[in-house]
C-alpha cells in the first residue's frame, strides 16, 4: 500500500520536475518568470495528439513508432515555440520591470489555452490520450505496479538526467551556467547572450513538452486546462527548489508530489483536497523559508 | 551594423588597437569626450587616472559592453566599435574585468573554459590550460573548487588565467591589484610584465602608478573623460598632468 503511493507519488514528482526545471532554467539566464509555461505543457501534449491523429491516418500503427513520432512532434514544435517566445516577448522587454514579462507571458498563455480550446477539433472537451505503452504490470500483495508506469518513470529520470548532464558536462551547458551568473562577462569571454538565451528557452520548452505528454500518457487523457495546474504547481516547485538550480527544481518537485500523496492520504476524503492540502502546505514551508529549501545565496544560479 | 564600415582599409598597421574621438557614456551623461589612443603589439600601454575620470567606461567600449555614441574603435586595423562583446572577443580580445567578475558557481576550471570558449581545438584548450596552471600552480590545486570560494588574490589569478585562455591578440586590464595585498600586488605585476613577451598588445588601468609606468612602455592620463598626458613612461612620471589628474 505505502509502496504504491510512494511509487505514484514519484511518477507525479518527475512531472513536475520537468516543468519546474523550465521556470529555474528561465529564471535562471533572464531574471523572468514565464507564465506561459504551463501552457505549452499543455500544447506539447495536444502537439502529440495531433501527430498520433496524422500518423495513424496515414497508416502507421506500430505503437513505438507512432510514440517516437509524437515525442519528436511535441519536443521539436515546443522548442521552436520556446525560441520564438524569447525571441519576441522576452528578449526585447530585457530592462524593462520583470513583471512586464510576467504579464506578456500571462497573457500569452491565455492566448495559447484558448486557441487550442477554440481551434482543436472540440477542444474544449477532455480528449483520451492513447494508450501506446505496453498494458500489463506486476502484481505483489496489493501492489501493482503498471509497466506503461514503469517506462514514463524511467523516460522522465532519463530526461532529467539528460538535462543535468547537459547543464554540467556539455559546452552548452557551461555557457548557460555562465549567462546565468553574469551574462556580461560572459559575454566578453566570447559566449553569445542571445543564442544562449534562445537555446535555454528551447530546452525548457522540450522538457515541457515531455511532461505535457508523460502526463497524458498517465492519465490517458489530456484537456486545454491541463497547463494551468501544472504551471502552477511547476512554479512552486521551481520556488521552493529556491529557483537556483535544476536539483533545487527537481528536490521542490519531489516535495510538491510527496505534500500531495500525503495530502491524498491524511485527509479525510482524500483526493479531492490533496492539491489545498499541499498548496497550503507550500504556503507554510514559505513563510518558514522565505528563499526556498536550497536558498539561492548572492547572485549565484543555475 | 554597416559592412562597408567595418571592412574598412586599415589605419595603422602596427597598432594592435587604436580608438578615435571616442564619444561613451551612460543615459544621458557622456562620461568619455573624445578619447583617442593606440595600443601597440608586445608592449603594455597603460591608462592612468583619478576614481571617475572614465577609465572603465573605455574599458567597457573597446569590449562592446558601453557601444560608443561617436567615434572609432579599431583592432588590428577593423572597425570593432557597434559589435557586440561576444562577436570582439571572438575577434581576438581578451578581458580581465574590473572587480575579476570570476563565476562563483563555476568550479575554477570551469571559469578558465569560459575564457577559451572561442578557440574550438581542445589540444590548444589543453595548452593553454597548461600555461595558466603553469603560472599559477594554485588553480591547478584548485581545479575543482567553486570560484566563489577561493580567496580574493586566487580570484584574481583566476580572472587574469581566464583572460589568457583564449589566446588574445590584445589584453584589456582593469585594475587587477584592487583588493589585494602588496605582496600579491608585486606577484601580479610580475606576472602581467611577463605577458610582454608574448607579443601581445596590452592595455592596462591601474592605480598603483610607479609600479605601473616601472612596466609600461607608455601611457595615457584620463581625467574628466579626456586625455590630459599622454608618451612614454619615462615622461609620464615627471609630468604635472599626472599629479592633477590624482591630487586635483
Ligand atoms: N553603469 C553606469 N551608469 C551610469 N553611470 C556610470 C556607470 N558606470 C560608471 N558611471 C559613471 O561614469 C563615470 C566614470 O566611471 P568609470 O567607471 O569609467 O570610472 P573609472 O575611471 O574606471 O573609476 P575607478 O578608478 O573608480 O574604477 C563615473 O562618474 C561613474 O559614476
Ligand atoms: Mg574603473
Amino acid at each position: 500500500m505505502l509502496a504504491q503511493h510512494l511509487f505514484n507519488g514519484l511518477m507525479l514528482g518527475v512531472i513536475y520536475a520537468l516543468v519546474a526545471t523550465g521556470f529555474t532554467l528561465f529564471f535562471g539566464v533572464m531574471d523572468v518568470i514565464k507564465f506561459s509555461h504551463g501552457d505549452v505543457v499543455m500544447l506539447g501534449a495536444f502537439t502529440a495528439l495531433a501527430t498520433y491523429a496524422a500518423a495513424s491516418g496515414a497508416g502507421i500503427t506500430h505503437p513505438a513508432l507512432l510514440l517516437a513520432f509524437m515525442l519528436a512532434a511535441a519536443l521539436g514544435v515546443m522548442a521552436l515555440l520556446g525560441a520564438l517566445m524569447a525571441r519576441v516577448l522576452v528578449l526585447p522587454l530585457r530592462g524593462a520591470p520583470a513583471i512586464n514579462v510576467l504579464l506578456i507571458t500571462l497573457m500569452a498563455g491565455t492566448a495559447i489555452r484558448e486557441s487550442v480550446r477554440l481551434f482543436y477539433p472540440q477542444g474544449s472537451n477532455p480528449k483520451p490520450f492513447p494508450r501506446l505503452l505496453p498494458e500489463g504490470a506486476f502484481e505483489a500483495g496489493g501492489f501493482t505496479l503498471r509497466y506503461d508506469s514503469l517506462i514514463l518513470l524511467g523516460l522522465g529520470l532519463a530526461a532529467i538526467a539528460a538535462t543535468g548532464l547537459l547543464l554540467e558536462r556539455t559546452r552548452l551547458g557551461l555557457a548557460i551556467r555562465a549567462v546565468a551568473q553574469d551574462p556580461e562577462t560572459a559575454a566578453v569571454m566570447g559566449i553569445p547572450f542571445r543564442a544562449t538565451v534562445l537555446a535555454t528557452f528551447a530546452l525548457g520548452s522540450a522538457l515541457a513538452a515531455l511532461a505535457g505528454v508523460v502526463n497524458g500518457l498517465y492519465y490517458s487523457e489530456v484537456n486545454f486546462g491541463v497547463g494551468l495546474l501544472l504551471g502552477a504547481i511547476g512554479f512552486s516547485s521551481a520556488v521552493v527548489g529556491g529557483l537556483g538550480s535544476v536539483w533545487g527544481a527537481v528536490l521542490g518537485a519531489m516535495v510538491f508530489a510527496a505534500l500531495q500523496t500525503a495530502g491524498a492520504l491524511v485527509v479525510p476524503g482524500g483526493s479531492a483536497y490533496r492539491d489545498v492540502f499541499a498548496f497550503g502546505a507550500v504556503i507554510a514551508l514559505m513563510t518558514w523559508r522565505p528563499a526556498g529549501l536550497l536558498a539561492e545565496r548572492s547572485a549565484e544560479r543555475v | 551594423m554597416t559592412h562597408a564600415r567595418h571592412g574598412a582599409p586599415p589605419v595603422t598597421a602596427a597598432a594592435a588597437l587604436e580608438v578615435r574621438d571616442l564619444v561613451a557614456g551612460y543615459d544621458q551623461a557622456d562620461v568619455l569626450a573624445g578619447v583617442s589612443l593606440t595600443v601597440a603589439p608586445g608592449e603594455i600601454t597603460c591608462l592612468l587616472g583619478a576614481n571617475g575620470a572614465g577609465k572603465t567606461t573605455l574599458v567597457r567600449a573597446i569590449l562592446g559592453l558601453t557601444p560608443p555614441r561617436a567615434g572609432e574603435i579599431r583592432l588590428d586595423g577593423m572597425r570593432i566599435d557597434g559589435l557586440p562583446p561576444h562577436r570582439i572577443a571572438a575577434l581576438g580580445v581578451g578581458a580581465i574585468p574590473e572587480g575579476r567578475r570570476v563565476f562563483p558557481r563555476l568550479t575554477v576550471r570551469e571559469n578558465l573554459l569560459t575564457g577559451a570558449w572561442r578557440v574550438r581545438d581542445r589540444a590548444a584548450i589543453q595548452r593553454a590550460l597548461d600555461a595558466v596552471h603553469e603560472a599559477f600552480p594554485r588553480l591547478r590545486e584548485r581545479e575543482g573548487q567553486l570560484a566563489g570560494t577561493l580567496s580574493g588574490g586566487e580570484q584574481a589569478m583566476l580572472s587574469i588565467g581566464r583572460g589568457l585562455m583564449g589566446e588574445p591578440r590584445l589584453l584589456v586590464i582593469d585594475e587587477p591589484s584592487l583588493g589585494l595585498s602588496p605582496r600579491f600586488v608585486k606577484d601580479n605585476f610580475a606576472i602581467i610584465a611577463g605577458l610582454r613577451s608574448r607579443g601581445i598588445g596590452i592595455l592596462l588601468v591601474e592605480q598603483n602608478v610607479h609600479q605601473t609606468l616601472a612596466i609600461a612602455a607608455c601611457g595615457y592620463v584620463l581625467q574628466g573623460g579626456r586625455v590630459v598626458a599622454a608618451g612614454s613612461s619615462e615622461e609620464l612620471r615627471h609630468h604635472p598632468a599626472l599629479l592633477s589628474a590624482y591630487f586635483g
